[in-house]
């Protein structure tokens, strides 16, 4: 009898719900409203996750756009960070780049979150990106979205300084194929395919791409020859398919693999061979009110070889086992690295995310998601087992109107990690609209950075046997703290002259306490000493950065940047008694700027000239660099035959003097690039 | 009880007036009395009541244009009154008060039928289907309606401006792609021929909310030399402008969109009301007899304002001539 009520009941519930989801997909007639007509289409997300306009988002944005892609004189992706106030671009070698924003350019740059499609690329067991790897050739890329200041309370810990997400081209922009190649210049060897079109009703875009030169000359260190042996080869395959079963649901989903062999090292190098495959799922759910609902989950596999390098230790150290002199008496010369090192990288994410519209002037970014990291090489973390870690967030983006020429944006994120503390990162931010198109941003923010696994469990070590320690290079203390930074901005953006010129001007203050860092301490191995991983370091950058863009037609077009940085910094080099403090300023680049400009002919004539200006800066355990300001020209020309199209283009880099890049043996001279580029729709 | 006697108020004014509080009493009743007695003594004040149902840029700037170009056209002719509210339910005794009453948006427009007052209202901001299912529900008919003396300005641009901006942009197109949605699906017969009259082609193109977009729009995309969509609910504007705009871009085919917004995101032109645009038909309302008239009406907008996406056009090859040229001849 009970059981029969029950029924009963849900029959009850079951026929209303039929009957209420009848009257509402049948019954009422669609009215469309003013909010229907007035709706903002997407154009800024990467700031809070919701679709915002420059003018309404809580940070600096730099768009670097498809046309000024095309425009640029770049020829690796890295190169169009060039354009974009306060970020430093270099090789390191020929392959491994690094890109860096506000911080120590050094060999892995670390402190920015870098998105391809919302995908994160930072690597835990580099505790950087791989620029190499990520499988985005120039011609696939659609436009990149660069917030430039801390961006943790929507982008997570690693959003420290800025965060970068690259948008590549949507499969229905294109179809048929694409073939670009390019060649030149220290054996520059570039091509690509891609095909655009459909599989039923899934449209994709599919790519191949070969990239490879041979880096930078021969040269000279410390007056002697040097054969810089950093040449690459790297092939990559990518498959990105879209599917929209109803005008609420459209589903995403990508593959990609990376084969690359790389030249690396300083002064005396090695073929590293790396594999990269990555797994993407997005899917987008719009509510009958344009809400959002998203689901994105991803995994990411990278895994290394650097092949044997057998090492005797009486060559390293350079005394024979038979010399009284021989640091292990009773003990017999031993071959070192006489295996090849392995490292695995290993990363999925799920997240859950929703954009409610929560009243007529307030929205809401919602989202939760977990991560599980994991990390294997032996040579990094003194054990051949895997290391792991599970991290979850959540977090809150808030977007409120509070008067028609007044927005707020409030964030919060709350981080937690198996090897560090939760922390809770925020962003507060005003905007005012002082007349159309002209706002006043004033931005504050405190956010961590949680140790990657690298940071948090790197232990360095040979060891002779389990007991003997012959060298100990780097060592993390136990109780590794997050990083901090409180800092705060005030920016102006504004368009004149009917949207054709827009200026966004940016000043301010970042203070970075804890920051991640290593000290010198003594250690029983034949040296001495060693590294000691800790939060020994802090930061002060204070600064303006000013940009430009220039438009005042559809032939020219004109970008340009300016920024200023003054960075104090200092290390706790050696803790007491031998207490020794040094100061990092000199690790800063002090000023930076740049100016593109381009001018296409009606007569498929373009004709490009970039200009980049560093001040002199040191690379961070490299080099010390001049001031320097590269010239880059770019002539091209576009022919259209039927619905075919073909572009020719010369890019001349660094015209006139040569200049160093991070190592001093690393000189970047004159370089040539022919380029080709077909589609045959 | 010298002050129950006349004698006594007489002589003591005649003191007051001849000393120099006497004098001092006067000229103030002067400068406050008689400005006083001249305003009443002028015609009253029309007193004009804006509704508006948001205090967001759109909505304030409608209604500060209003007031500002009435003031500089008829000085001292009307008495403004703003009430400004996200959820426009409540509203007090001062909207029966009012001469006339300016609802700006859906929400304030319901406000106010829902008290059904006995002055003209003029609705603004405000789409055709929006005015309808509000007029319907508060007066039982839109005829009712424009009986009790509500009239409303359309938001909607009509379809036939978009028409004709796309034969003049592309003077060789022979084919018109246009998406309707559940709202707009009504009027495909009477666009069918107007687009016809136009020397155009029509390629229709419905899309509901269980349509897979792409699929259904790709084929017209391939067909067509220009492409409108229709306003439509925010859930249909929003999941196909992205689609509709990729494949504007793939197909090089120019989109002529209803907002600044779709502009901005990548359509190759938009046609729309500004707020300019509103508060100068709303103007006109009051110059005319309308608002003196028994009955409302609903205006389809006089005025629009069109923009053009110059990246678009250049990647489009579109040579572009100034906005009024095209303004001129539609």
């Amino acid at each position: 009898m009970q059981l029969c009520k029950k029924q009963k009941n849900v029959q009850w519930i079951a026929g209303f719900l039929l009957a209420a989801l009848a009257v509402s997909t049948t019954g009422a007639p669609v009215i469309v409203t003013e909010d229907d007509l007035l709706t903002d289409i997407p154009m800024v997300t990467s700031v809070t996750h919701m679709d915002q306009t420059l003018l309404q988002a809580p940070a600096s944005v730099t768009i670097i756009d498809r046309e000024t892609i095309q425009a640029s004189t770049a020829v690796a992706l890295i190169d169009l960070f060039r354009m974009v106030p306060g970020f430093q671009s270099y090789f390191v070698n020929g392959a491994r780049m690094g890109v860096t924003y506000h911080a120590l350019g050094d060999e892995y740059p670390r402190r920015l979150e870098v998105k391809v499609d919302g995908r994160s690329v930072y690597e835990s067991l580099f505790s950087s990106v791989d620029w190499s790897m990520i499988g985005v050739s120039l011609d696939d890329i659609e436009y990149i979205e660069i917030v430039r200041g801390a961006n943790a309370s929507a982008d997570g810990s690693n959003a420290f300084l800025a965060s970068i997400n690259i948008v590549t081209r949507s499969p229905l922009l294109d179809s048929g194929w694409t073939f670009t190649s390019q060649l030149g210049s220290a054996e520059t060897r570039n091509a690509a395919l891609t095909y655009a079109g459909t599989i039923g009703a899934i449209n994709h875009r599919t790519s191949l791409n070969f990239t490879s030169n041979d880096g930078f000359d021969d040269s000279f260190y410390l007056g002697k020859p040097l054969s810089v042996d950093d040449n690459s080869e790297t092939f990559s395959a990518t498959f990105r398919g879209l599917w929209t079963p109803t005008a609420q649901d459209n589903i995403e989903f990508q593959v990609g693999l990376s084969n690359s062999s790389q030249g690396i090292g300083k002064k005396t190098f090695t073929d590293r061979d790396l594999a990269y495959q990555y797994q993407y799922l997005n899917w987008s759910h719009l509510s009958q009110k344009g809400n959002k609902v998203q689901m994105i989950l991803y995994h990411n596999d990278l895994e290394f070889t650097d092949p044997a390098a057998p090492l005797r230790l009486s060559d390293a150290i350079g005394v024979p086992d038979t010399s009284p002199y021989w640091p292990l008496p009773g003990l017999p010369d031993k071959v070192f690295f006489d295996q090849p090192s392995r490292g695995t990288s290993e990363r999925w994410d799920l997240e859950l995310r929703s954009t409610t519209q929560l009243s007529n002037d307030l929205r809401a970014d919602n989202g939760a998601a977990i991560r599980y990291d994991n990390v294997q090489n032996s040579a990094f973390f003194d054990t051949p087992g895997r290391l792991s870690q599970t991290s979850y967030r959540a977090y809150t983006n808030l977007e409120w109107t509070l008067l028609p020429d007044l927005v707020l944006n409030g964030g919060l994120i709350v981080e937690s990690h198996e090897n560090s503390n939760t922390s809770a990162s925020y962003r507060v931010a005003a905007n005012y609209e002082h007349r159309p198109d002209h706002i006043f941003r004033v931005v504050i923010n405190r956010s961590f950075r949680a140790p990657t696994l690298l940071e948090s469990n790197q232990r360095s070590l040979v060891r002779y046997n389990e007991n003997i320690i012959l060298d100990a290079s780097v060592i993390t203390v136990d109780d590794l703290d997050n990083e901090e930074l409180n800092s705060y901005e005030i920016g102006y953006l504004a368009t004149f002259n009917r949207n054709k010129v827009n200026l966004d001007v940016r000043l301010f203050n970042e203070k970075m306490t804890d920051v991640i860092g290593e000290r010198r301490d003594n250690f029983p191995d034949l040296d001495n000493y060693v590294n000691i991983r800790d939060n020994n370091e802090f930061w002060d950058v204070r600064g303006a950065e000013v940009q430009l863009l220039y438009k005042p037609d559809s032939h020219f077009l004109m970008r340009g940047h300016y920024s200023y940085s003054d960075i104090n910094g200092e290390t706790l080099y050696r803790a007491p008694p031998a207490l020794d403090i040094r100061d990092l300023d000199e690790y800063g680049l002090r000023h930076t700027a740049g100016l593109l400009m381009n001018y296409k002919f009606s007569s498929g004539i373009s004709v490009s000239s970039m200009i980049s200006h560093r001040s002199s800066t040191k690379y961070f355990r490299a080099s010390l660099a001049d001031a320097h300001t590269r010239v880059d020209l770019k002539a091209a020309k576009q022919w259209q035959v039927k619905r075919s199209v073909v572009d020719l283009s010369l890019t001349v880099q660094s015209v006139g003097d040569a200049y160093i890049e991070f190592y001093e043996f690393n000189t970047f001279g004159t370089r040539y690039i022919f380029g080709l580029r077909a589609t045959l729709p | 009880m010298d002050f129950l006697n006349h004698r006594f108020w007489r002589q003591y004014f005649a003191h007051l007036i001849h000393s120099w509080r006497g004098k001092v009493l006067v000229c103030v009743l002067c400068f406050t009395i008689f400005p006083a007695a001249a305003e009443s003594s002028a015609p009253d004040k029309q007193n004009v009541f804006f509704l508006s149902g948001k205090a967001t840029s759109d909505y304030v700037e409608i209604v500060d244009t209003i007031k500002s170009q009435l003031e500089a056209q008829f000085p001292s002719r009307y008495h403004f009154t703003e009430y400004y509210q996200n959820q426009a339910v409540t509203v007090g005794a001062e909207l029966l008060d009012a001469s006339v009453i300016v609802t700006v948006g859906t929400a304030a427009a319901e406000a106010a039928y829902s008290r059904q007052p006995a002055v003209p209202i003029l609705s603004v901001l405000i789409t055709e289907s929006a005015f309808v299912s509000a007029a319907t529900k508060y007066y039982g008919s839109v005829e009712n309606a424009f009986s009790q003396k509500v009239s409303a300005i359309s938001l909607n641009q009509p379809t036939l401006r978009s028409i004709k901006l796309a034969k003049l942009l592309v003077p060789s197109a022979e084919t018109i792609g246009v998406m309707l949605g559940p709202a707009s699906l009504s009027a495909r017969s009477d666009l069918n021929d107007k687009i016809v009259e136009h020397e155009l082609s029509p390629n229709f193109v419905g899309i509901g909310q269980n349509d897979n977009p792409i699929n259904k729009l790709e084929p017209v995309f391939r067909q067509c030399d220009v492409f409108v969509p229709l306003p439509d609910s925010r859930l249909i504007n929003v999941a196909t402008a992205k689609w509709i705009l990729h494949l504007s871009y793939r197909y090089k085919v120019p989109v002529i969109a209803f907002s600044k917004a779709y502009l901005r995101a990548g359509a190759l032109t938009a046609i729309y009301s500004s707020p300019e645009n509103v508060a100068m038909q709303s103007v006109d309302w009051f110059s005319g007899e309308e608002q003196n008239n028994r009955s409302g009406r609903l205006f389809s907008p006089t005025y629009f304002s069109i923009n053009f996406n110059y990246s678009v056009a250049a990647h489009l090859g579109i040579m572009l001539e100034d906005t009024s040229f095209y303004a001129e001849k539609l």
